[in-house]
């Protein structure tokens, strides 16, 4: 009753940060979708990534002091706590654990069972962007972003320069722009 | 630093995404507030990732909001309990006392008690209404300095502005800048840096038009430097110039020419 089926930001932003009941399930049903597949690029799993995505909320509502609309859109924002969240997830050490029990029987049958949900996740929203690049630029920018890596990290794993890690990204970031137009 | 160069060297994607480091965030928070053209950009950029994202949702399993809702509830409810102080009175050595002492001593305590907790209550009750008020306020302030900034960007990054910027002529720190509508003809203008006047002063605002000055209006400085003084409608002009004159303006520029710019 008395609800408001859209938000200008501002208001949105205000009414999160009283707390409001309304204002997080209009959130809730705006972004949980796009924040979701995010998620899943970073942890296919579909169980652990709806965790995540629990996560993610509950750190919105905790957090949402701290928003800073001068620094950036309030999605720009949730982006970075799903990508922090799913991030952190995949590191964990019960993640990882799993994960080598999960490996096993795939390996045995020859049958990934998240396949084909895997296939899907990997050609639309950012991943699909970076599909466009070129395959050296590609693998850099999804260790950057998508596994976390710093460059650091990236320039020591591959063996490459640090100078040439930092020009390849920046290079694949300024195509970023024109391909999500 | 050429900022155009610096919109299009990747900075601003990565910021975006969470993959700059801390000095480069740093670098890029300073120069948003300085470069209006680089603020647009990444307003414009984070707008194109929020519609490609919004694109590509992936609904979660249904069962899925329900869970995450009342997560919240638990939540709002845990940080709505405030503890309350307890007080450890430690058990005295008293001798055997009459029914009557016990009753007398027992509502002694509690009121004490009562009236320890009213008084707890009453100041909490008094910082939680002040504390909102100065949130409310807080908050009405924040949204008009939003929406002044919002409007700001729409009118310097709207193509259909025309701009004319004007220099100072007494001195090279001052400059004001116009906004001049193509379509409807009205006239923004924009002061980046001017001397304050004299109380029974005031600056004008004028538009050469044919070599003769038309006024523009009389115009304030604002307080919030992305506020824009609406001035008189131009319909056509060869140059626009500010003159420094007594309160209320006056029909023809009789001061100082502070800055002027050619159309």
């Amino acid at each position: 009753l008395g609800t408001k089926t859209t938000y200008t930001e501002a208001e949105l932003v205000t009414l999160l940060k009283q707390r409001d009941n309304h204002s997080y399930t209009y959130l809730y049903d705006h972004y949980s979708g796009a924040l979701y597949t995010v998620i899943l690029q970073i942890v296919p799993d579909r169980d652990i990534a709806s965790d995540v995505l629990q996560d993610v909320f509950v750190n919105a509502w905790r957090r949402i002091d701290q928003y800073d609309n001068s620094k950036g859109r309030l999605f720009t924002w949730l982006l970075n706590i799903a990508r922090n969240a799913a991030i952190d997830m995949v590191r964990s050490k019960g993640y990882q654990k799993n994960q080598q029990i999960r490996e096993l029987p795939n390996d045995v049958n020859g049958i990934d069972t998240g396949n084909s949900l895997k296939l899907n996740i990997d050609n639309i929203g950012l991943r699909k962007v970076l599909n466009n690049l070129k395959e050296d630029q590609r693998v850099l920018v999804d260790m950057a972003y998508f596994k976390g890596y710093t460059q650091d990290e990236i320039a020591k794993e591959l063996n490459l320069p640090l100078g040439t890690v930092k020009t390849r990204i920046r290079t694949a970031l300024i195509q970023l722009r024109t391909y999500l137009q | 630093l050429n900022i155009s160069d610096y919109i299009s060297s990747g900075i601003i994607e990565s910021y975006v995404l969470g993959l700059a480091d801390a000095a480069e965030q740093q670098e890029l928070e300073q120069l948003r507030i300085q470069y209006p053209e680089l603020e647009a950009a990444i307003r414009a950029f984070e707008q194109s990732l929020e519609q490609n994202a919004l694109a590509a949702a992936t609904p979660p399993p249904a069962h899925l909001k329900e869970k995450i809702l009342s997560a919240l509830v638990q939540e709002a409810g845990e940080s709505r309990a405030i503890p309350l102080p307890v007080y450890n009175i430690p058990p005295a050595s008293v001798k055997p006392m009459s029914w009557f002492r016990y009753a007398a001593a027992a509502s002694l305590v509690g009121l004490l008690a009562s009236a320890i907790l009213n008084f707890y209550l009453l100041n909490q009750n008094k910082a939680l209404t002040e504390t909102q008020v100065k949130l409310t306020a807080s908050v009405e302030k924040n949204q008009q300095q939003l929406a002044d900034m919002q409007n700001y960007l729409a009118m310097v990054t709207d193509t259909a502005m025309y701009k004319v910027v004007m220099k100072g002529l007494q001195s090279k720190d001052e400059m004001a800048t116009i906004y001049w509508d193509t379509r409807t003809k009205d006239v923004y203008l924009d002061v980046k840096n001017m001397a304050k006047p004299a109380d029974d002063q005031q600056y004008q605002l004028w538009a050469i038009v044919d070599g003769k000055p038309v006024d523009a209006g009389v115009f304030e400085l604002k307080e919030n430097k992305m506020q824009l003084s609406k001035m008189k409608n131009i319909q056509r002009a060869e140059m626009f110039a500010v003159t420094l004159e007594k309160k209320g303006g006056s029909p023809t520029p009789k001061g100082t020419m502070t800055v002027a710019g050619k159309v």
